[in-house]
């Protein structure tokens, strides 16, 4: 799995979300995309997810443009969790999480056993596995985002792009998360996230992309990020540095 | 999965409907047995009743099933479109727009197809505005699609009003009867029942993206659904059965309301079973409360829509208020 965006102009507006972007992701990777609010961190996951089209420049997947895959093809290979949810109507746990598995169903087949194997065994990696026939519309936010997380891991793809996939999650369920998709990128797999928790962030991905705001931007490694001027430059707050087991966490002061 | 269950039921919609044609058949001024009933389709009949039963009755029976189940289906699509159970083609005045072009059409003097296209083009050009201008913000919240629903159907309503006022005697009676819903003139269903079978072919091929349409347009286009021209197809669709229904039997309100509602309570919203079973659902429903229109005052007929909104009206208050009080938001 690769994914290659160059030259990648983003806008909103008047907002410059990205400019003259260059990103290569390789099966293993899980970047995590960090940024103020209205920085265009959500604009900028649905461009990659080929959802948007880019102002400037070209995405590419297995060498492919974007544009270029049929929607279902598409579907098979990356997934979305977007972030926010709303539920008109009603339907049970189970039959939100078997729509992951439309892309792999042919126009007249319904889900088989083994798609709700799969769905099952989504459901119990996102700790819902007595779930199954509650309805969506009655869950807390927390577990309706599992919900959405075990949805999207039904999809089965190989390159993930989940935007805040912890919101509404309690410290438990956030670590569990974090866990489970940094295994899907050590088994192949690609992840881009957008995240808050800039901690959490340096525990669990290997790259980060920070949005600084008029189109600029920072590609570095975890090493890149132990510079508490560049924190500060993210967050545009003051921040304290506080080290533990040599692994840095920042603190906005 | 669902399937085996989801079958029985609509096996058991389907019984409904050959008991509601049944007791359309044999309730009225002409009271007819079930034995005798049975000996008129065969083709044994004598004089009166086989008149009644053959000429007036079935044909009616036949119109009524068909809009039932035409407006239940342009409802639930509608809803499945705004991602709002509240959708109806009569809330949101597409009944009214095709009323008004098909009272037009009339007054200019056309009959039959030109009176039905134009009943689509009415249908078509209010759907198109209501939400045109109910996307104005972005996105298609709850009040803001009723508040403009309700408004242009008044001015449907203005519309059709005036065009009741500047036709001649002659015409009138023939044009009133889209302002409150009236099945006694609908003879020739063959068009409405066409035409709903085909929806519900269509729509059984397409079911499973709606499935995903209706949780999320991003979502859906995320799972590989090409959700723009769905769009389309979903519009024209639900267009397309408003009009046939409205141009054969009046603005009935509330049925693509209160349909979709209940089966949706009772089978869930998994569209390769809800599409199906609302037709059904529709079509026994408005069959049962034209056989009651025309027979709990006999001989006075009431028209249908009276019928219909009494039952609609309180259903859709409670509606209205269980989803602002949050519940499903």
């Amino acid at each position: 799995m690769s994914l290659c965006a160059q030259a990648l102009k983003v806008t909103i507006g008047k907002t410059v979300v990205a400019n003259e972007l260059h990103l290569q992701l390789l099966p293993g990777d899980c970047l995590a995309v960090l940024g103020r609010n209205g920085v265009g961190k959500t604009t900028l996951l649905s461009v990659l997810a080929g959802l948007r089209s880019p102002d400037a420049g070209c995405i590419t997947l297995h060498g492919r443009d974007l544009s270029d895959w049929p929607p279902r093809e598409l579907a098979r290979q990356r997934a979305w969790l977007p972030q926010m949810l709303d539920d008109a109507f009603p339907a049970s746990v189970l039959e939100t999480v078997l729509v992951g598995r439309h892309p792999w169903l042919s126009r007249f087949t319904s889900e088989g056993e083994a798609d709700i194997a799969i769905a099952y065994s989504a459901l119990a990696e996102a700790g819902l596995s007595d779930y199954a026939q509650r309805n969506v519309q009655m869950l807390s936010g927390g577990e309706r985002q599992r919900v959405a997380i075990a949805s999207m891991l039904t999809q089965a793809a190989k390159l993930l792009l989940l935007d805040e996939p912890l919101t509404h999650l309690d410290p438990g369920r956030q670590i569990a998360t974090l866990k489970t998709v940094a295994t899907l990128a050590s088994n192949g797999g690609t992840v881009v996230m957008v995240l808050h928790d800039l901690n959490l962030a340096l525990r669990h991905c290997n790259r980060f992309l920070l949005l600084l705001g008029d189109g600029q931007y920072v590609l570095t490694d975890a090493n890149g990020m132990h510079d508490t001027a560049l924190v500060e430059r993210l967050w545009g707050h003051a921040v304290r540095r506080l080290d533990d087991d040599g692994r840095p966490h920042f603190i906005a002061v | 999965m669902v399937r085996p269950r989801a079958s029985l039921h609509l096996v058991l919609l389907l019984i409904g409907g050959i008991v509601a044609l049944g007791a359309a058949l044999c309730i009225g001024e002409v009271p007819v047995r079930v034995a005798d009933l049975i000996g008129i389709l065969r083709g044994h009949h004598d004089s009166l009743s086989g008149t009644v039963v053959l000429q007036l009755r079935l044909p009616r029976a036949l119109a009524a099933f068909a809009c039932g189940g035409l407006l239940a289906m342009a409802g639930a699509l509608m809803q499945m479109l705004l991602r709002n159970p509240l959708a109806d083609p009569y809330v949101l005045g597409v009944s009214g727009g095709a009323a008004l072009g098909a009272l037009t059409a009339m007054l200019l003097g056309a009959v039959s197809v030109a009176v039905e296209a134009s009943a689509f083009g009415g249908a078509l050009i209010v759907m198109l505005l209501v939400f045109g201008l109910a996307h104005g913000d972005g996105s298609w919240t709850r009040t803001r699609l009723l508040l403009v629903g309700v408004v242009i159907a008044s001015g449907c309503m203005a519309g059709i009003s005036l065009l009741l006022t500047l036709a001649p005697e002659q015409q009138l009676p023939g044009m009133l009867f889209w302002l409150m819903g009236d099945i006694s003139n609908a003879q020739h269903p063959g068009t409405a029942l066409t035409v709903l079978l085909l929806a519900v072919i269509v729509t059984q091929v397409l079911a499973r993206d709606f499935n995903l349409l209706a949780r999320g347009e991003a979502l859906a286009q995320s799972l590989g659904v090409a959700t723009k021209s769905l769009r389309v197809i979903v519009f024209l669709l639900s267009s397309l059965l408003t009009a046939v229904a409205v141009s054969l039997v009046g603005s009935v309100g509330f049925i693509g309301l209160l349909v979709p509602h209940l089966v949706r309570m009772w089978l869930g919203n998994d569209h390769r079973v809800l599409l199906p079973a609302v037709a059904l659902a529709g079509g026994v429903l408005l069959l049962a409360a034209d056989t009651a229109a025309r027979s709990v005052l006999a001989p006075t007929q009431l028209p249908v829509g009276i019928l219909t909104a009494l039952i609609g009206v309180p259903v859709f208050l409670f509606l209205l208020g269980r989803h602002s009080r949050g519940e499903g938001a």
